[in-house]
Formats: C-alpha cells, sequence, structure tokens
C-alpha cells in the first residue's frame, strides 16, 4: 500500500509541476515598455473658478495637514480629500498607489526610488519655469532632479518639490546637562564635541541617545566631515562609477564604531523608541540625540527652555561642518487628475507668507522657496530660534549633505540600519562595513 | 485491535477499484452524486485555486525575472537562485528560523505534553480555568502579543525589574535587543503562543486513550513515568504529528513576531527568510528575487515536513 500512496505521490508532484513550469514560460510580469514619454498636459497657473477636490495622500503624525486647511481656508472652492498612511508602509506602499487605475493628485514621496524609471511621476519642469522655482537654492533643487530614464539623480528634470520646507539634521542636547559638563557654547571642532561625550559618559550619562533603527544620522553626520561631499551625494545620486569604499568613508565607519565601543550609545539602542529617548533626555539620562529640526517642537514641549541644538561641528576649527539639508519632498502622480492645482499648492506652500508661517512654526523647518523671501517672525524662547538660524546659515554655505538612505529605495532599511548596528557593535570592521554597503547598492541598482 | 483497523483502512482503499472491476459502466444515479460532490467542493476548489495556487505558479513565474513589481520584467534565467545561492546573509536567517523550529515546536510539544497531563487529572473549575488561561495566547493575533512582549523584554520591563527585584541586576538586559538573546527571546513568545495549541490538541487526544490500558499497566506495577512514556507518548503520535506539522511551518515562515519586535535586529541577529522575502519585495522591490527565495522557501517546508510526517505518524 505504501508504494501506491508513493506512486500518487510522485503523480501529484508530476501534476502539479507540470503546469507550474508551463506557466512559468508564459509572458513576462509587468506592463510592455512605453515609447511615449511626454505625460504632462497643459499647463495653468491659475486656479479653476469651480469647485474641485483633490485627493492627498500624506503620512500620518504630520503638521501638513494645517496647511491643506489654510489653503481651504483661503481658495474655499479647492477641497482636499486627505489619506494617511504610516509613513513606512507609504514608502513601501508608492509604487503600487502611483500605478493604480486612480491616483492621488499630490502625495508625499520621501524618494523617487524607480518611480521615474517606471512613468509614474509627473515632470515639474514646465511648473518649475512658470513660477520660477529654479531660483530655489541650487544644493536643495539638485536634491530633487533625476534624468528621465531614472538613472541618475541631481541632475536632469524636477521631479518633487518641498510640502514642509528643507529639514534640517543636527543635534538636540539638554542644555543644563551640557553646561555640568562645562560645554556652555556648542563646540567648535568633532574632537571638542568627542571630549564632551567622554566626560559624559564618565559621569555616567548616555552621551547619544539614538532610537533603534537610527544610526544613520550620527553615521552620516560623520560622513560628511571624512568625506568630501560632493564624493558623497553623487554617490546618493548614483553617477555611474560612485563608490562607498573610500579612505574617508572607512575613517568615518572607524570613528562611528570608536563610539560604539566607547559606549556613547544606549545599550538597548536597537529597541529604543523616540518617546523613550525624550523622557530619557529630560530626566538627565542621555545628553544628545542627532535628529531633524522637524522634531523640534517635540524636545521643547520635554524640556521646555533647555533644548539646544548644534549642527555637527567640522574637523578643524575655523571651518564649518557639512550638515544635511534636505526638503520634504512630494510629488505629483503622472495620472493625476487635478496637476495644475497640485503644482499651484506646491507653489503656495513655499511662497505664501501664511503657509511658510505653518512649515516653520508646526513643521520646525525652515519654510522652503527661494532664500531671497522674507522669513516668518519666530518666538526668542522657542527652539526654532535655534534651528532657523542654523538653517539659514547652512543653505548659503556650498557644501551641504543629503540623506544616504535615498541611494537606493531599500538601501536604508535592509542595509544601514543592520551594518551600522553590527558596527557599532563591533562584529565587523569599517572596512567590511563599507564593502558591504557598496556591494548591496551596486546589486539594488542593477538588481 | 490493530488488525481491525488494518482491515478497515484496506476496504476503504480498495473499495474504489472493486467498485470499478464489478461495474464497468457507472450509473446515472452515480454520476449525479459525482457533481453533486464536486458542487460542493467547487467554492472551496476555486478559492484554493485562486489563492493558493495562483500565486505559487505566479511566483515561479515572477521568479525567472528581474522586476521591481511596476515597470518592464526583464528575464534572466536562474541568476535570481544563484544569486540566492551566493548570499551568506541568507544561510544565516534560514538557520535562524531552524533555531525558531526549537523553540515553536519542540519546547510547546513537550510542554504540552507535561501540562496536558496534569490539566486532565485536574477537575472542576480550577482544571477547566488552567485551560482557558493556557489556551488564551492561541487566540491573540501573534502580532499583538509581539508588542506586549516587546515591553516584557524591554530594558525597564518586566523581567529587568524582576531580576533587579531580587539582586540579578548584572543579569538585566534588553533581551529583544541583544546580540546573544534576541533570537531565544523572540522564540520564547513563540513557545508561549503555541504552548496552548498544544496543550488543547494532546488533551483532547489523552481523553481519547481506553483507560483500562492505564488500569492493566497499574495492576502490572508500572509507575507513573513509565505510564507516560509506553501508553500515554505512543498513543498520540497522530496528536504531535499535526502539532510538528503547524509548528514547523509556523517557525520556518514566521514573520508577523519579527517583523513588529525585532525587524530582524539587532544586526542580523534575528533575519529570517520571511522577513527577508517581503523587504526584498517591497522595500527594495527585487520582486524577482523575492519570489524565488519564496520558492526555496517553500521546498524548504516540504522537505523538512514530510520526514517529520514519516518519522512521527510512522507505520500505518
Amino acid at each position: 500500500m505504501r508504494r501506491l500512496v508513493r506512486a500518487r505521490l510522485g503523480l501529484a508532484v508530476v501534476a502539479a509541476a507540470g503546469p507550474l513550469l508551463a506557466l512559468a514560460a508564459c509572458s513576462a510580469p509587468g506592463p510592455s515598455p512605453k515609447t511615449s514619454s511626454d505625460l504632462s498636459g497643459t499647463v495653468s497657473t491659475t486656479l479653476p473658478k469651480g469647485n474641485v477636490t483633490l485627493d492627498v495622500t500624506l503620512q500620518t503624525q504630520t503638521f501638513q495637514t494645517a496647511l491643506f486647511a489654510e489653503f481651504h481656508k483661503q481658495h474655499p472652492n479647492i477641497s482636499f480629500n486627505i489619506t494617511q498612511e504610516e509613513y513606512n508602509n507609504l514608502a513601501n506602499e508608492l509604487p503600487r498607489l502611483l500605478s493604480a487605475s486612480t491616483t492621488p493628485d499630490l502625495i508625499r514621496a520621501p524618494s523617487l526610488g524607480s518611480l521615474v524609471k517606471d512613468r509614474l511621476v509627473l515632470s515639474l519642469d514646465a511648473y518649475a519655469k512658470a513660477y520660477g522655482w529654479n531660483d530655489y537654492p541650487p544644493t536643495v533643487l539638485q536634491q530633487m532632479r533625476q534624468t528621465p530614464d531614472g538613472g541618475e539623480s541631481g541632475t536632469g528634470s524636477l521631479y518633487e518639490n518641498a510640502v514642509g520646507g528643507y529639514g534640517l539634521v543636527g543635534v538636540f542636547y539638554n542644555k543644563s546637562l551640557a553646561a555640568r559638563l562645562g560645554m556652555r557654547t556648542p563646540p567648535a571642532t568633532l574632537a571638542d564635541f568627542e571630549a564632551v561625550l567622554a566626560k559624559a559618559k564618565t559621569a555616567g550619562i548616555t552621551p547619544i541617545e539614538q532610537p533603534a533603527g537610527n544610526y544613520l544620522y550620527p553615521f552620516q553626520s560623520l560622513a560628511y566631515q571624512y568625506e568630501n561631499a560632493t564624493t558623497l551625494n553623487n554617490w546618493v545620486f548614483d553617477k555611474p562609477g560612485a563608490t562607498f569604499n573610500t579612505p574617508g568613508l572607512v575613517a568615518a565607519a572607524t570613528e562611528f564604531q570608536k563610539w560604539g565601543q566607547a559606549g556613547y550609545f544606549p545599550s538597548d539602542a536597537a529597541t529604543l523608541t523616540l518617546d523613550d529617548i525624550f523622557t530619557r533626555m529630560k530626566d538627565g539620562q542621555g545628553l544628545f540625540v542627532f535628529d531633524g529640526d522637524f522634531d523640534g517642537s517635540l524636545y521643547q514641549a520635554q524640556l521646555p527652555d533647555n533644548v539646544g541644538f548644534m549642527t555637527i561641528p567640522a574637523l578643524t576649527a575655523g571651518s564649518a561642518g557639512v550638515s544635511v539639508i534636505a526638503p520634504l519632498t512630494f510629488i505629483i502622480p503622472a495620472r493625476a487628475k487635478y496637476a495644475n492645482v497640485a503644482a499651484y499648492f506646491m507653489n503656495w506652500v513655499n511662497t505664501n507668507p501664511a503657509a511658510r508661517a505653518i512649515t516653520l512654526d508646526q513643521g520646525g523647518s525652515y519654510p522652503g522657496g527661494p532664500t531671497d523671501l522674507p522669513l516668518p517672525p519666530v518666538a526668542g524662547n522657542s527652539v526654532t530660534a535655534q534651528t532657523l538660524p542654523a538653517a539659514v546659515k547652512v543653505l548659503k554655505s556650498n557644501a551641504i549633505g543629503t540623506y544616504l538612505s535615498n541611494a537606493t529605495s531599500g538601501i536604508f532599511t535592509t542595509t544601514f540600519v543592520p551594518q551600522l548596528e553590527l558596527l557599532a557593535a563591533g562584529k565587523i570592521s569599517p572596512t567590511t562595513f563599507v564593502k558591504t554597503v557598496q556591494s548591496a547598492y551596486t546589486q539594488q541598482l542593477n538588481g | 485491535m490493530s488488525t481491525t483497523l488494518r482491515r478497515a483502512e484496506l476496504d476503504v482503499v480498495s473499495t474504489p477499484s472493486s467498485f470499478r472491476t464489478a461495474r464497468p459502466r457507472p450509473s446515472r444515479r452515480r454520476i449525479r452524486d459525482g457533481l453533486t460532490a464536486w458542487a460542493f467542493l467547487a467554492p472551496a476548489m476555486t478559492a484554493f485555486g485562486l489563492l493558493v495556487l495562483k500565486p505559487l505558479v505566479t511566483s515561479v513565474q515572477y521568479s525567472a525575472y528581474a522586476w521591481d513589481g511596476i515597470g518592464a520584467a526583464k528575464p534572466v534565467g536562474l541568476s535570481n537562485y544563484r544569486q540566492l545561492f551566493t548570499q551568506p546573509a541568507l544561510r544565516e536567517s534560514i538557520i535562524h528560523s531552524f533555531v525558531l523550529i526549537i523553540f515553536f515546536s519542540v519546547i510547546p510539544v513537550f510542554l504540552g505534553l507535561a501540562l496536558a497531563s496534569i490539566v486532565t487529572r485536574i477537575t472542576g473549575t480550577f482544571g477547566t480555568a488552567a485551560r482557558i488561561v493556557l489556551f488564551l495566547p492561541q487566540i491573540l493575533p501573534l502580532a499583538a502579543s509581539g508588542i506586549a512582549w516587546k515591553w516584557v523584554d524591554s530594558n525597564d520591563g518586566v523581567i529587568n525589574q524582576f531580576l533587579r527585584l531580587v539582586g540579578l541586576a548584572s543579569l538585566a538586559r534588553p533581551w529583544l535587543g541583544n546580540f546573544t538573546t534576541a533570537l531565544p527571546a523572540l522564540g520564547l513568545i513563540g513557545t508561549w503562543a503555541l504552548t496552548g495549541f498544544c496543550l488543547v490538541l494532546l488533551s483532547i487526544g489523552l481523553g481519547k486513550i481506553d483507560r483500562s490500558l492505564f488500569e492493566a499497566a497499574r495492576l502490572d506495577g508500572a509507575s507513573a513515568i513509565r505510564e507516560f512514556f509506553s501508553i500515554t507518548v505512543p498513543s498520540l503520535r497522530r496528536e504531535i504529528s499535526v502539532i510538528l506539522t503547524i509548528t514547523i511551518i509556523a517557525a520556518l515562515q514566521s514573520f508577523d513576531v519579527v517583523y513588529v519586535t525585532t525587524q530582524g535586529g539587532p544586526g542580523e541577529a534575528t533575519a529570517i527568510p520571511g522577513l527577508t522575502i517581503y523587504q526584498l519585495a517591497f522595500v527594495d522591490n527585487q520582486v524577482g528575487l523575492a519570489s524565488a527565495l519564496g520558492v526555496v522557501l517553500t521546498i524548504l517546508v516540504f522537505v523538512i515536513i514530510l520526514p517529520v510526517q514519516r518519522l512521527v505518524a510512522g507505520k500505518q
């Protein structure tokens, strides 16, 4: 009987595998490559007279809803149907949201990924010309450009615009705690900064409180001091021949590992949330945290009048450190129904005084647009009084950094998060780290 | 007893063939019965075909392409598979899922057996209450219990608070955030969730064992332990086989609990194939590579489950 069973099983396997193989041989998944590429319709810079409702997709917990409410107040015939998705879900779902039969008219897009290559995003070149977006700071504009074949960023057509300003990454700190350790003004060099870290450690304070999966902020802050900004930006922009395996980045990784080995990060970093960090900063258990000005109000709420902000210092005294500043990017899907209205909104957000005030007050960041526009007033005791001048200074410098995580759509989650944890724990060498990142990068770009 | 059982099985197996020789042409009634049977089966078969077979076939198809999930796909033959087998990180993640089998299958079966023999002896409200409490983890979604366990295992969680209270502060650590303890800590969540399932299945099995066997053993002077290994365990073979099949698959395909607790970290300490498939497909947008890993995982599940079934379900 067992033989009978075996024979039947064999038959079943053959019966199942046959159609599997036959079907596997049939046509390729996905659409056939398109030939025409002009996706934009007629460009208009005026709003329609009738009632229009735009579909907008945002991430959850964002101040941007206030921008849409203000726009509706100023233009009552334009309404918004807002959908909100958790940040990671939104980032992962983006290609599918944009390839669906109906797409939003305006959507938060953390990075372009392969959206341009797959012809899912509208080129904003015509709007940029009509509205004068080309007067934005070139270092910011560069981050929103991509070649129309999607091969390279930092050059080519404009595909994104800022809705929520230009976010600056720096270091927040507990002021009174820092003063107790002798740090009354921000350190002038990286070495001075590291001296404060060492002092904090000796005093039993965690020098750098960093939430789970976000070693990227401290690492990229080091990377931009040890490696030339253009070289590193070219790597993020996928320029042909760009590599992560450089002596500068090995030095940055070595320094980062030194921090990890010296116990400058919390022992439970892998499980920390931002809320845990607020509590620890408030209780005086932690001194610094690398974060963006967009989270400034959260720190201020926890440490009223006691939160300090500084940008990462340079290796040598006398020169400014290279900081990461990046626009909070939105795109208009290729198949958006109301592209003209969406573009009008993008322009309004960056130029309208009321919108700029909301971006600065509630969003915490430099309110976008060209740098010659007047800035909204800032309350003297708010954290923005520290972050805004820092952002102005960074935007004026000609060397700025961009998020290393924008190099490929998956490099942050699948490479930087685990590899930086391994590096900090001393489980891999700095050389292995840069090689692993580079090979993942090549594999993801060619995959 | 075993002879009657065999004869019964033989009857079942031989009925169709003897039927065929006896009556070469099926009667109209027989055809109608057959059609009715198929009609009843049709909804389930359709769902199975659409939700299980079709995705399986498309996965095999996708695995032969380099595809970002949206744009045009490029046929690459077997290169996705070649890439899988040359990545050491992937080998690691398969080893991790084998470690999870210990926590998801082996420990729950032993715990379940021990608990079932105790619980079946306790009658009345307390016994029922014990059974409900032990089964409770099974009805909670693993994703939800994962979040609760994340708190329990955290630096200031219950476990560490207890350790500090009893003077073992040196042992306190972020269990899910530590390179050495993360995988076992994750496995224990599975143990906690699946022990109740094993308990219920094994208690039912225990209830079916002929009491006279125990009486006979007791008359022969067997100890409780001897009874357990000579009567209880062999009688529960089928239940254990079902449990092992289900829990081993749960271990090899686990995703939700890892996703909500560690995301594969710290470093790659808790990386498992299920999470890697998700990340390849939806984060890296490498649908072809993700499908290839999915196909490999399916084959792996078969390769492990079939011998287990043979070994445990044993001779028929």
